[in-house]
């Protein structure tokens, strides 16, 4: 059969790592598919690039928390050339007193908590058991495609859920039913009495969340967060930066014969008695297929490139509804050396850094961000991603990669003064623990809020195309209506982080929204 | 002097100074010399807040609101009866049941509407948006054409119905029972659309009744016959423009008259009096619910709950559950609900909307519908049909109840001084509406010269 | 020796209910309070002469329908008034008034905007609905999941298979009204700041969450309840018990004896007996000593085990657990015995929804810092304040002429972060609060004849309330249903054999007035092999 240059069996809209693998999955399983990038570059907040020249570092996204080893293996992306510059990556929360904490189980680390508190050092191993119980309870629901609609099916998964909770055992399920609904600063205060690693295990919850320590919820959102991460046991730095996970979906994708156009802007989804039959570019081009994907947020895809005219009227509402908060600024920083951060030892600098001295301190930041301001003590994660991929460099330089958590998207006063007091304090907050780490600073970028929403499309600079809360996850992401990637236009599909089970670079809702896209292919 | 030159001392309107929003409740001190309003223009001019825009009264401090025409309709009034529709102080009975009846069916009866909710819609994506608003298919109206139709929310449950006009191009309006504004301007994300609630700068009044042709052309609606069936309009009247529309729910010959406020005592001054010899009568509420009982015609709040107000989500029905099924064009263009009653259309339905005839020849009062096993359904309209000489009811009920071989009765109560007579009546259910007359449609309508 | 089948400790409203539902169903039951009235927190209390009004609560006191008729509370006094549901009062001199009237709520409605006044509508029915089917699961008993016993599991197994046919959009409504902001949920229904600010104010005083709290959104439900819906489609109504909450009471109290039950007060219980690990009676302050089969205690879960037990007879850990228990102080309250009737200017003459109290409502963000303020245990700079003027609708309160109005205030902190509530501190608070009042009433300073400020610190010395806590633990999720007071205690147990809870620390708690010691008293009377009858459930 001959194809024409525009008549293809999937258009994907947005080459994001969703919109990625949702083309590979479909060209591997030899579809011929046309994805479309409105940006210069692919990737959307995945990418790479310099903050000075010959300094290069991941733009907006640093870590790789929660691809599944599945996606890997299937598009074959080691072949591509994604390499892990260090898998299971440690987190380390910096203390003022040099006591810095390793998040993670091991004799040393235990020891180092127990200079802080020995009854913390032994309720940390429960800990991290109880969370690991909670999202093996939890996780399957989260992270699994949602079941059909059916209530037989559905009762069936509820049950198994009921009794998975059952076999945790009277008292991991007393916590987890009392806790699940708490917040994390109550369930940290319950379990420890260090500030630090209260405060580090709660931001670690809470990054990229526009909640605070003590919201309502929030210890869902952890153990939610968990069980994407226990997929992969994330998180992972990636070789060239996340640019370099991209590069390897994009050539994956091309090895499947993806035809990927960048800098094509699609201004409308096209559709006809109810199916949609391709897609127009903003210079008026028109590309026809069966299927069409789309990774772009779920409001922009239904209401700007579809129309609302063809989708119920609750819907439409639902869809305006969703919220975007944009809770991070983005400070990547060139460096003429290794700042020193006393008290961590050199094998450590690679590791994810965490600055969140206490609960108090989290919550004061988030107190700060909910009435426009800045908090004094900015808690961030910080990457040194030089230390363990030394070519992003030149020799015996560094870059520092930092995600600054409770960066509101307007400030009180406006971003136009704040930019550079946000800078100063970020980099007053680090040098109480890196003294020299001004000195060091050859050049940086920042990326506020709406910058981020500028660069990447993210709607008021939110990482998930629809924050993470318990009214739009599952069967409510995006909507109830659009829960299952399908939408009212056949033919039509989300795969993008809008999509259960969400955002946090695991580019599920792009392999599921592709394995639909197939079986119903198949069907038709 | 002549009849005419006394019309045109009335309707020189007063010059506008008020809010023309709230035309509704601020009718102008009634320029009625030769009226037995005198008395009442007494008291309008003494107590001038009893007329001021509301919005300069505490909500709490007065609750009658009244049409432009109720000072005209309460000089009708030998009852004294009165009732509230729609917020709106409205005359129950005016003179009594029995003689309005008459007068319904017989010649022809005049009614207010002004309490009707009214919608305007205009802008470039009216048309778009009214779409995907209704159920009905849109594709034919043309300009000066009216439908009936009902509109329901994502899940298939009727939010609400309605009388759409085309007045123009992409200008519209819509005439609902209960208001939808949040609803309207909620479902207009993403429509370049203007909704305003008009309410209170229309008046109408509606003239129903076999004679109500005649009693129009009588009074200089000319060419009125020839009007079709949910058409409508503009007519100029001694110089008064006034749009008419054949329509009204009466299951007979009807037509409804939409003017602004300022000009409407003066329509209903000379209907009336050109009607006198056509057995026209004012009609109250009264009158206007029996009407619709015996055309079938199911009123939003009392037969069915908006999706909205339904608190209990099963008491929400689907348009087929209504007997709307007409007004749903699953085929046609997208509509909000149209994937949910896709669905429901291959379920059988919960309920059905059904008109029962109750044969006693008194009128009762009752709720339930009975059937072998228990209460088969709910009657939610009831009233004494003097056509028919027995109770009709519009009654919600189950599926089975219909079934053939279903023997339906209801109990009622009736109290006798301090006896209490327990009376249990057979209800037969009625395949269409109980009166549901041909002239509705005729064309050219019977214009039937003085009897 | 004195004998009783079950003892209560504490005559709150809630332990006064369960005595009354014990007495009703044959029980012997004694109830023992500390203080010479009944009531704890209902209290009330001469401020003036001749001017009584109650001392710690705003005075807003209504009870189940099914309460007041199974105890035939009518019959012991008690009278319930309806009044509009009162005014809140915006700075910038607009205000907004709850009316029960349909009609006459959406003219109030229109005034600030027409599709807020038809987006009433939507709200009031999802509200019904969320507290409708509340009440059902309210009447249900609470299986506690953390308990392995098959009852819970094939009760968690029935609620899974309830859940699965719950159509999604119903369940993504239920999860919208108890897991987001008030603020959020509230803007998606309507427009008008005013609107909002007013809703908010009214459902969010005296909670610990603010208008920008995850989870706030579900204290707009409570608002709307059976005994304050009326059916004319307006705003819930403000219901006052003549004679104020006291009244109340009283009536429980009357109930109980006239049941055959027994009231003691001005004795203090100091120590529940123990017997082989099961409670056998109390230990009065003069050493008196009374026995029964149970005991129940109203008294919350830490004043309950910290204060009446000797910890080492506790389980192991369970003091810990108790100390978790979070209970914060949220509310101040200062009562003023009035001159005359304050003016408000802003307020039309005559505006009947004042009887229902009035509020001084500020923006969101504002209302967000006054409760910011509050987490950091800062004085109160811009507190949500509330009012109440019961001798408007209840003449008896007050000498003609003159009123007597409570006020409370919230997002006051039990402890400050720079040192203790000081006279001198009190009396700032004071003047801050009637500052403000006096800004929407000129002349209302002048009126004052007697005040009184309780901050949270004197409501917990003279009610008892841990920390001048009302709700009697905070109700948040994770300390409701199932988890209140905690895994393992629910369904009024405890680790003490024949010792229960029926205090507002146990579920329902703040849900339903009264519903804790009615569940108790169920419970209670089974364990003695009696029956309580109750039409807890039934809908009107």
């Amino acid at each position: 059969m001959i194809h024409s240059d525009h008549q293809f069996d999937a258009i994907v809209i947005g080459a994001g790592h969703n919109g990625l693998i949702a083309a590979a999955y479909l060209g591997k399983a030899g579809k011929r598919v046309l994805l479309l990038e409105a940006a210069t570059r692919l990737g959307g907040a995945l990418t790479t690039a310099e903050v000075s020249p010959d300094y290069r570092v991941s733009t907006g996204a640093h870590l790789l928390d929660a691809l599944p080893r599945r996606i890997e293996k299937d598009l074959k992306l080691a072949k591509h050339g994604l390499r892990f510059a260090a898998r299971q990556l440690q987190t380390i929360a910096l203390d003022r007193d040099h006591n810095h904490i390793v998040l993670a189980l091991g004799r040393g680390n235990l020891d180092i908590l127990r200079r802080h508190s020995a009854a913390d050092a032994d309720a940390f191993a429960a800990y991290l058991a109880r969370m690991k119980s909670y999202s093996a309870v939890l996780g399957p629901l989260l992270r699994d495609a949602l079941p059909d609609i059916e209530p037989e099916t559905m009762s069936r998964r509820l049950r198994r859920l009921v009794w998975r909770a059952q076999r945790l055992g009277g008292e991991t399920l007393e916590s987890l039913m009392r806790q699940l609904p708490g917040s994390i600063g109550d369930l940290l205060n319950d379990t420890f009495e260090t500030p630090l690693i209260k405060g580090a295990l709660a931001l670690d919850a809470l990054m990229g969340s526009g909640e605070g320590p003590y919201s309502a919820g929030t210890a869902l959102t952890s153990i939610a967060r968990q069980s994407l991460r226990s997929i992969s046991k994330g998180p992972h730095s990636i070789e060239g930066g996340l640019g370099g996970f991209t590069d390897a979906l994009a050539a994956s994708a091309a090895s499947y014969g993806v035809v990927i156009r960048a800098a094509t802007d699609v201004k409308r989804i096209l559709v006809s008695d109810g199916h949609v039959y391709g897609i127009e570019t903003q210079t008026n081009e028109i590309y026809e297929a069966p299927f069409v994907l789309s990774s772009a947020h779920p409001r922009e895809t239904m209401l700007d490139l579809v129309g609302a005219k063809y989708l119920d009227a609750g819907l439409v509402k639902q869809l305006n509804e969703i919220t975007d908060t944009g809770t991070t600024a983005k400070l990547n920083l060139s460096l003429d050396g290794l700042p020193t951060i006393q008290g961590l030892a050199p094998q450590e600098y690679g590791a994810r850094i965490l600055v969140a001295p206490s609960l108090v301190a989290l919550d004061d930041a988030y107190t700060a961000f909910k009435h426009g301001g800045i908090a004094s003590d900015i808690p961030m994660e910080v990457t040194m991603p030089s230390v363990i991929d030394a070519p992003l460099v030149p020799s015996g330089q560094h870059v520092m990669s930092i995600v600054m958590q409770y960066v509101p998207y307007e400030i009180k006063g406006g971003w136009e003064q704040g930019r550079d007091r946000l800078v100063d304090r970020a980099i007053e907050t680090l040098s109480a623990y890196a003294p020299d780490l001004r000195q060091r600073i050859v050049a940086g970028e920042l990326m506020l809020p709406p910058d981020i929403e500028n660069k990447f499309g993210l709607v008021n600079g939110g990482w998930y195309h629809g924050d993470m809360r318990l009214d739009q996850l599952l069967s409510f992401r995006p909507a109830p209506a659009l829960a299952r990637y399908a939408t009212p236009v056949k033919g039509l599909y989300l795969c993008g982080a809008g999509s259960h089970p969400g955002g946090g670079i695991c580019g599920l809702p792009g392999e599921y929204a592709a394995r639909l896209v197939l079986s119903e292919g198949a069907r038709a | 002097m002549s009849d005419d030159t006394k019309l045109n001392s009335i309707v020189e309107p007063p010059p506008l100074v008020a809010d023309v929003n709230d035309a509704n409740t601020t009718p102008r001190p009634p320029p009625v010399p030769r009226l037995n309003l005198a008395a009442l223009d007494e008291i309008s001019r003494a107590d001038p807040a009893l007329f001021e825009d509301r919005r300069a009264d505490p909500p709490f401090s007065r609750q009658v609101m009244t049409t432009p025409l109720h000072f005209y309709v309460a000089s009708e009034s030998l009852t004294n009866l009165w009732c509230n529709w729609n917020g709106y102080t409205v005359a129950d009975q005016l003179t009594s049941l029995d003689d309005e009846y008459a007068a319904l069916r017989h010649g022809a009866a005049l009614a207010d509407i002004s309490p009707l909710v009214k919608y305007r819609i205009s802008g470039p994506d009216a048309l778009a948006w009214l779409r995907r608003l209704v159920t009905g298919n849109l594709v034919s109206l043309s300009v000066d054409e009216i439908i009936p139709v009902v509109f329901c929310e994502d899940r298939g449950l009727v939010v609400g119905d309605g009388l759409l006009f085309r007045l123009g191009d992409s200008e519209f309006r819509l005439v609902t029972e209960e208001r939808h504004l949040a609803w309207f301007m909620d479902s207009a994300i993403g429509h370049n659309v203007r909704i305003e609630d008009v309410s209170k700068t229309l008046a109408a009044m509606s003239l129903q009744g076999p004679l109500s042709c005649a009693v129009l052309s009588e009074a200089g609606f000319s060419g009125i016959e020839n009007l079709r069936c949910y058409t409508a309009h503009w007519f100029n009247v001694t110089g008064m423009p006034v749009y008419v529309s054949r329509s009204g729910n009466s299951g007979d010959l009807g037509y409804e008259l939409w003017v602004d406020p300022d000009d409407a005592p003066a329509f209903w001054l000379r209907l009336l009096d050109k009607g006198k010899a056509y057995g026209v009568k004012a009609g109250g509420f009264a009158l206007r619910e029996i009407a619709r009982i015996e055309a079938g015609i199911p009123r939003a709040g009392v037969d069915y709950l908006g999706a909205f107000s339904a608190v209990d989500p099963q008491s929400a029905l689907t348009p087929f559950e209504l007997g709307f099924s007409a007004l749903v064009d699953l085929n046609g263009e997208h509509f909000t609900g149209r994937e949910a009653l896709r669905k429901a259309k291959t379920l059988p339905p919960r309920y059905i909307l059904a008109t029962l005839a109750v044969d006693w020849s008194a009128p009762l009062t009752f709720a339930a519908i009975r059937d072998g096993s228990g209460v088969a359904g709910i009657a939610t309209s009831t009233g004494f049909s003097h056509a028919l000489g027995i109770n009709l009811a519009l009654a919600t009920l189950r599926p089975a109840a219909i079934a053939d071989g279903a023997v339906l009765h209801v109990q009622a109560e009736v109290r006798e001084e301090l006896s209490l007579r327990v009376i249990s009546a057979a209800a037969r259910i009625l395949a269409g509406p109980a009166v549901l007359l041909p002239a509705r449609h005729l064309v050219p309508a019977p214009l039937v010269t003085r009897r | 020796m004195e004998r009783h089948d079950a003892i209560v400790i504490g005559g709150g409203l809630n332990g006064l209910t369960a005595a009354a539902y014990l007495a009703r169903a044959g029980v012997d039951v004694l109830l023992v309070e500390r203080n010479e009235r009944l009531g704890s927190a209902a209290a009330g209390f001469d401020i003036h002469p001749g001017f009584r009004m109650p001392r710690f609560t705003l005075g807003t006191s209504s009870l189940p329908h099914h309460t007041v008729t199974d105890l035939e509370l009518p019959k012991f006094g008690l009278r319930f008034m309806r009044v509009d549901g009162g005014v809140s009062l915006l700075a910038d001199g607009c205000y907004h008034a709850s009316y029960r009237d349909g009609l006459m709520m959406r003219r109030e409605l229109t005034r600030h905007s027409l599709k807020d006044a038809d987006a009433w509508t939507r709200f009031r029915r999802d509200m019904l609905r969320a507290q409708f089917s509340l009440r059902d699961a309210l009447a249900q008993p609470m299986h506690d999941p953390s308990r392995r016993s098959l009852a819970a599991f094939r009760a968690l197994l029935g609620n899974a298979d309830q859940l699965a046919i719950k159509p999604v959009p119903d369940l993504h409504d239920m999860t919208r009204l108890w897991t987001m902001s008030c603020a959020e949920f509230l803007d998606s229904y309507f427009t008008s700041d005013i609107v909002k600010m007013h809703l908010a104010a009214k459902a969010l005083a005296g909670t610990t969450f603010g208008p920008y709290s995850p989870s706030s959104a579900r204290f707009l439900m409570n608002l709307f309840s059976a005994e304050t819906e009326g059916a004319g489609g307006g705003a819930p109504a403000s219901v006052l018990a003549m004679g104020g909450p006291q009244a109340v009471a009283d009536a429980l109290g009357a109930a109980i004896e006239g049941f055959g039950g027994h009231v003691r007060t001005e004795s203090e219980v100091t120590d529940v007996i123990l017997r082989d690990g099961k409670a056998r009676g109390v230990a009065l302050a003069d050493g008196e000593e009374i026995y029964a089969d149970a005991v129940l205690s109203d008294l919350d879960l830490k004043r309950t085990f910290l204060a009446l037990f000797p910890w080492k007879d506790l389980p192991k850990g369970f003091v810990e657990r108790v100390g978790r228990f979070r209970m914060r102080g949220v509310t101040a309250k200062i009562n003023l015995a009035l001159d005359g009737l304050p003016a408000f200017p802003v307020v039309p003459d005559d505006c009947p929804a004042l009887q229902g109290g009035l509020r001084l409502a500020m923006p969101m963000e504002k209302l967000e810092q006054a409760f910011d303020d509050w987490r950091s245990h800062m004085p109160p700079r811009t507190p949500l304040i509330e009012a109440l003027i019961p001798s408007m609708s209840d003449r008896s309160l007050a000498p003609l002429g003159k009123h007597v109005m409570s006020v409370a205030v919230h997002y006051v902190p039990e402890v400050l972060h720079d040192g203790a509530w000081t006279q001198s501190r009190k009396d700032d608070f004071t003047d801050l609060v009637i500052g403000e009042i006096t800004a929407h009433s000129p002349g209302f300073k002048d009126l004052i004849l007697a005040t009184e400020t309780l901050v949270p610190p004197d409501i917990e010395s003279e009610v008892g309330l841990t920390a001048g806590d009302f709700e009697q633990g905070e109700m948040s999720l994770d300390q409701m249903f199932f988890n209140r007071p905690m895994p393992g205690l629910a369904n009024y147990e405890t680790p003490i054999g024949n010792f229960y809870l029926c205090s507002g620390s146990a579920h329902p708690g703040a849900l339903e007035t009264g519903g804790t010691g009615a569940g108790a008293a169920q419970r209670v009377a089974a364990a003695l092999g009696r029956n309580v009858i109750t039409r807890r459930g039934v809908g009107i």
